[in-house]
């Protein structure tokens, strides 16, 4: 129920289309989105193949909810094997495409193999061609979308990669509606590889659910009570900027590469001075909480910037002009790249400049400089084409191994681990690599009033957490609906038609995270890559609440090995096969 | 004593009227010489469970933490993500 039943598998190597049906069992236990991504990547992957060769899939994921009135449920899941990390890796994106690929009739969308000439998928229906694109190739996504929506009605949901997702950056994204994007672990370069320059997407059929009359009973109920309510006070107002100041109240904003957790330039980069800006709401579908600022400045728009961008972009390249950080979204926006990787690359390259062990002609809050830096990454041109292999690459070949900010080769999102103990350990254990959506901890603890500077129940908190997460991003729900877990197990239990316990969703959730940690497993991954960048080990940061702390190695150690213990893993961080037999895997 | 309180995100205006400025926040006089982080939001009639969490002079405070003359406090709501 609520699923169309079907998957639509495009192979791209032999231009065969086939439908085919959705696999119940996995849609029963891994529900859809992240986890049900991850179990289809897990079971059709070879191991070891090369990310950007014709054997990595796309695999697209709607959820149970998409395409019904369930609030926040617009998103849409990529997964693939990152050519970033070599690790498993999910990402998500908001926009329309989402509903349109449910309308169309499928609930995934899987593409293999590889174009030989730049191709355009164009979905409508059960009519799927693969087009000819060379004449987008090359072109920015505005371009590329403007001019896609010319020719296929601006209602279709499009996605599509820039210059960087062309040239196989492994900071590549994929993006939506100009603004939005599926950033991390380079997604846009697999999409890049398979020479797909778009997919676009538009569909006229129902998706139905078992009790309509219930299920609009309980979403208006919920809309007042649960989603335009103060515990979503600050999304639906000034969106995820807001966290800017939090951060650096609490010592985690990271500042010049991680040298600090305290920004002096925090007031001109916070959600006040992008209030200035006057930005205007946008939404997803069937989102009543529309966190988009949409700000046009000149010939640049945006929507955001996102907290993450305003930390990696604005204080940590020592940045504190807005319309400057402005300028440097759109332009990673246009070329194709995550603002989160390309804020450290730079921020990185920052600081190897002025230490003097390589000139990379580059210094915090230099923005004339900054600012060319997105299109030389994204194009590969200049010393862009270095710079664009991430910060592991750079660390590797010139030095700077102890403070290249990143984990298992995923530069690391905008919370400092030295103020936030467990954001340290959602990182280090996150399975796609230094990311904040395996697991949000920080917003119970440094956020929160659980004290960052203890190891005691961390192991925990930061499991529930990604637990909470896994079930979020696999019923597709957005991040920003702070929705409980019975509130879940209410809605995914309306639209099933039976009841689904939040122990059942717990137990989903664990399998979920099991099967990712799987997939690295079988790709080699070991418990020594559970790790985090020497500075938060070594480097006391130097102002704020954490000033003249560390997350202490031997602490950290004794966090991991309790957190392996709970998970039910092996010293190796390898789930047992004890564990795999009680999730039923 | 006379504090210095600056709502933050939505609680600004939630808590202090439509259009608020929390840049300059708002002068609350106590009676007291010092009082605590609770007894601020018990004055304020904010509920706890809006309140991701305090900062006093931009350092992270606790709810039993004691705020004195001429402190400045900034009041956070939750947040689930960035």
């Amino acid at each position: 129920m609520s699923y169309t039943g079907k998957v639509l598998r495009v192979n791209l190597d032999t231009g065969d289309v086939t439908k085919e049906p959705l696999n119940q069992d996995w849609a029963e236990k891994y529900f859809g989105g992240r986890g049900l991504g991850i179990k289809y990547l897990y079971e059709e992957l070879k191991e070891g193949i090369d990310p950007l060769s014709s054997a990595n899939k796309l695999i697209l994921t709607t959820g149970p909810f998409t395409g019904t009135v369930v609030p926040c449920s617009g998103r849409l899941t990529f997964a693939a094997k990152s050519p970033a990390t070599g690790t498993m890796l999910d990402s998500s994106i908001g926009g329309r495409f989402a509903t349109q690929l449910k309308f169309a009739g499928y609930d995934v969308l899987i593409i293999e193999g590889q174009a030989e000439n730049p191709a355009c998928l164009v979905i409508n229906d059960d009519r799927v061609e693969i087009r000819d694109a060379t004449y987008l190739w090359g072109k920015g996504i505005f371009e590329t979308e403007s001019q896609l929506g010319e020719e296929l009605g601006r209602e279709s949901g499009v996605l599509s990669i820039g210059p960087a997702g062309e040239k196989l950056v492994s900071i590549a994204c994929i993006g939506s509606e100009y603004y939005r994007q599926a950033a991390r672990g380079g997604i846009g370069a697999v999409m890049g590889s398979k020479k797909l320059k778009a997919i676009v997407c538009s569909g006229s059929k129902d998706v139905t659910v078992p009790d309509m009359p219930g299920l609009l009973k309980l979403v208006k109920r919920l809309i007042w009570e649960d989603v335009l309510t103060d515990t979503n006070l600050g999304i639906y107002t000034d969106g995820t900027p807001q966290i800017v100041d939090m951060s650096n109240s609490a010592g985690v904003l990271p500042t010049r590469n991680f040298q600090d957790g305290v920004f002096e330039g925090a007031s001109k980069i916070n959600a006040e001075s992008i209030r200035r800006l006057k930005p205007r709401k946008k939404a997803c579908p069937a989102c009543a909480l529309g966190c988009g600022n949409y700000i046009r400045i000149g010939d640049n728009a945006v929507e955001g910037p996102e907290y993450e961008t305003l930390a990696l972009v604005g204080s940590n390249c020592g940045v504190d002009d807005i319309e400057a950080i402005i300028k440097f979204n759109a332009e990673c926006d246009d070329v194709g790249i995550d603002t989160i990787s390309a804020g450290n690359i730079v921020g990185f390259a920052m600081e190897m400049t002025e230490r003097g062990i390589k000139d990379f002609g580059i210094r915090f809050g230099d923005i004339e400089t900054y600012l060319k830096m997105p299109r030389l990454i994204g194009c590969q041109e200049g010393m862009g084409e270095e710079l664009s292999r991430g910060v592991r690459y750079l660390a590797q070949k010139y030095g700077g191994i102890e403070f290249a900010m990143e984990t298992k080769g995923l530069e690391l999102p905008g919370y400092d681990p030295r103020g936030s103990w467990s954001m340290g350990l959602a990182y280090a254990t996150a399975n796609r690599g230094g990311c904040h959506m395996g697991g949000f901890p920080i917003g119970d603890e440094a956020f929160g009033d659980i004290d960052p500077f203890t190891i005691e129940g961390k192991a925990k908190l930061t499991i529930d957490a990604q637990h909470y997460n896994m079930i979020k991003f696999s019923l597709v729900l957005c991040d920003f609906w702070a929705v409980s877990l019975e509130t879940m197990s209410e809605l995914i239990s309306c639209v099933r038609g039976r009841e689904i316990s939040v122990a059942e969703l717990e137990k989903a959730a664990e399998r979920i995270w099991n099967i990712g940690r799987l997939f690295n497993v079988r790709e080699g991954f070991k418990a020594g890559e559970d790790t985090l960048p020497d500075r938060i080990f070594k480097d006391p940061l130097k102002s704020g609440a954490p000033a003249g702390r560390v997350l202490p190695r031997d602490q950290f150690d004794a966090m991991l090995q309790e957190y392996y213990q709970l998970r039910g893993w092996d010293n190796n961080g390898a789930p047992t096969p004890e564990k795999l037999k009680e999730l039923e895997m | 004593m006379v504090v210095r309180i600056r709502m933050h995100g939505a609680l600004a205006r939630h808590f202090a009227g439509e259009g608020a400025d929390s840049g300059n926040g708002m002068a609350i006089t106590f009676p007291q010489k010092k009082v605590s982080v609770a007894q601020i939001f018990n004055r304020l009639r904010i509920p706890v469970e809006v309140v991701g969490f305090v900062a006093i002079n931009g350092v992270r405070a606790a709810k039993d933490t004691w705020v004195t003359d001429e402190d400045e406090i900034a009041i956070f709501p939750l947040v689930t993500g960035g």
